[in-house]
């Protein structure tokens, strides 16, 4: 059974240049902890324990720049472009689990020179599933690469940096089911199967047939039931009837015959009223069909149970 | 022309854009399935309380039924900024004249709390599939850009 995603957040999995270049990077700044995980992995030390968490916020583009996006993707058309490109960033859900295996098996087949000098090049770290960047290092990085420009010490992009990587979506959670779950379902179909059965061959069986008849409750039940309501309501009448004309005597002393008559008509009228609202209820709940629920074989009364 | 530094640039924006409204697609999508698991939940509770013929599709207006006019309507509308195509959810009040009826009196007029509560539900669920949709709007553009701006950026080259 799928569980609920718990942790929407969006992963990558980092290009070899992209890991790298994240191995490369000189700075004093304090780091993200993918980062750090990654370059400790590609040999590199670290002593401070300053973590880099601050949020970075989204870049917006100015005026001018929307103006030139404007102006290139005007004419553009979304299918006729998205059909002619080549590969720029791999988006799959992980459970594509094909496409991983051919991305892991594209990786494999990677000639010798193009791994790096790096030590953790031969444990596969884009491979691991533990060096995942989120949104926040890319951006990080975007940062980094931005002050490295400024200084004319490199001239990366990260969308350069970027090609080749995975975009990782959350995946749902498998919850496996409970045992004891499973043994209840299990039982409780079985039961049902059973009285289905017995439903079924009722009529074959001859020391079946006759045996639920036996009992009281059965014959009771298959009296008619809306009779019996609709005496209860004719009964609860009567004696709302009788209070208001000898109950109320006995309470207040001599009365009038004429104001008994008339109490006693309302306190019927009232109780009829209440009565009806609970038998067109009652009623109701009849017109589905009751389900006949015969007796297991070996306990023929269960009543007396 | 733009310049290339400039294209590479926008791409960046771009490219760490895709990368936002992926997560955010990723959230919206999954609140859809909370608030629908949600209601679901709280449908089933009100069908459990009233019985299960009160709250039924029996209730529904069949075709032979009278016309009445939808609550909830969406609404195309572009954005300034980016000329993007944006939807939008337009509701209006429950009114008899105008053939604006409120759904849930079909099953009563006292209806279980449960069933309110799964309307809210279902509503919230209607918001977000719009703002989903938004979503996946911008993405689309944030790709075309992308996929243009490569473009000139290997013509450059």
């Amino acid at each position: 059974m799928k569980g609920p995603i718990q942790d929407v957040q969006v992963q990558i999995r980092p290009s070899k240049t992209l890991t790298e270049f994240i191995c490369k990077v000189k700075t004093s700044e304090p780091l993200p902890e993918n980062i750090i995980r990654i370059r400790e992995a590609g040999g590199i030390k670290h002593e401070s324990k300053e973590v880099y968490d601050k949020y970075i916020p989204k870049k917006v583009l100015s005026e001018k720049q929307r103006e030139t996006l404007k102006s290139i993707s005007s004419g553009e058309d979304f299918n006729k472009l998205f059909g002619s490109t080549s590969k720029f960033i791999d988006v799959f859900t992980a459970d594509d689990e094909e496409n991983i295996e051919n991305i892991e098996s594209e990786l494999k087949e990677d000639p010798p020179s193009t791994k790096t000098k790096l030590n953790a090049s031969e444990t596969k770290p884009n491979n691991k599933p533990d060096f995942l960047l989120n949104i926040n290092d890319i951006r990080w990085i975007d940062q980094i690469l931005e002050k490295h420009r400024a200084a004319n010490e490199c001239d990366d992009y990260i969308h350069e940096l970027l090609i080749d990587s995975e975009v990782i979506l959350p995946k749902n959670q498998f919850i496996p089911r409970n045992p004891e779950l499973e043994a209840r379902c299990v039982k409780l179909r079985e039961q049902q199967q059973e009285r289905e059965y017995r439903n079924m061959t009722k009529d074959v069986d001859a020391t079946r047939q006759h045996l639920p008849e036996d009992t009281i409750a059965y014959q009771i039940k298959t009296i008619n039931r809306q009779l019996i309501a609709v005496f209860q309501f004719v009964v609860s009448v009567i004696t709302g009837f009788a209070f208001g004309f000898i109950g109320l005597e006995y309470m207040l002393g001599e009365l009038d015959f004429g104001f008994r008559l008339f109490m006693g008509v309302m306190c019927a009228l009232i109780i009829a009223l209440a009565e009806i609202y609970f038998l067109a209820k009652k009623l109701n709940e009849y017109d589905e069909p009751i389900e006949d629920i015969p007796m297991p074989a070996r306990k023929p009364r269960p009543h007396q149970d | 022309m733009p310049k290339n530094a400039e294209v590479c640039r926008l791409l960046d924006i771009l490219t760490l854009d895709m990368l936002d409204l992926i997560q955010q697609q990723v959230q919206c999508k999954v609140d859809i399935e909370k608030h629908k698991n949600e209601g679901d939940i709280l449908l089933a509770k009100a069908r459990y309380i009233q019985g299960v013929s009160s709250v039924s599709s029996s209730q529904l207006p069949t075709e032979n039924s009278g016309d009445f006019q939808a609550l909830t309507t969406i609404a195309h509308s572009a954005d300034e900024s980016t000329g993007a195509e944006k939807f939008q959810i337009e509701k209006h009040p429950v009114s008899k004249e105008a053939g604006y009826v409120n759904p849930v009196h079909w099953f009563g007029v006292l209806v279980p709390r449960c069933l309110q509560m799964a309307r809210d539900m279902f509503d919230k669920t209607l918001q977000l599939v719009v703002e989903s949709a938004n979503i996946q709007n911008e993405l689309r553009n944030c790709i075309c850009g992308i996929l243009s701006l490569k473009k000139v950026k290997y013509d450059i080259e």
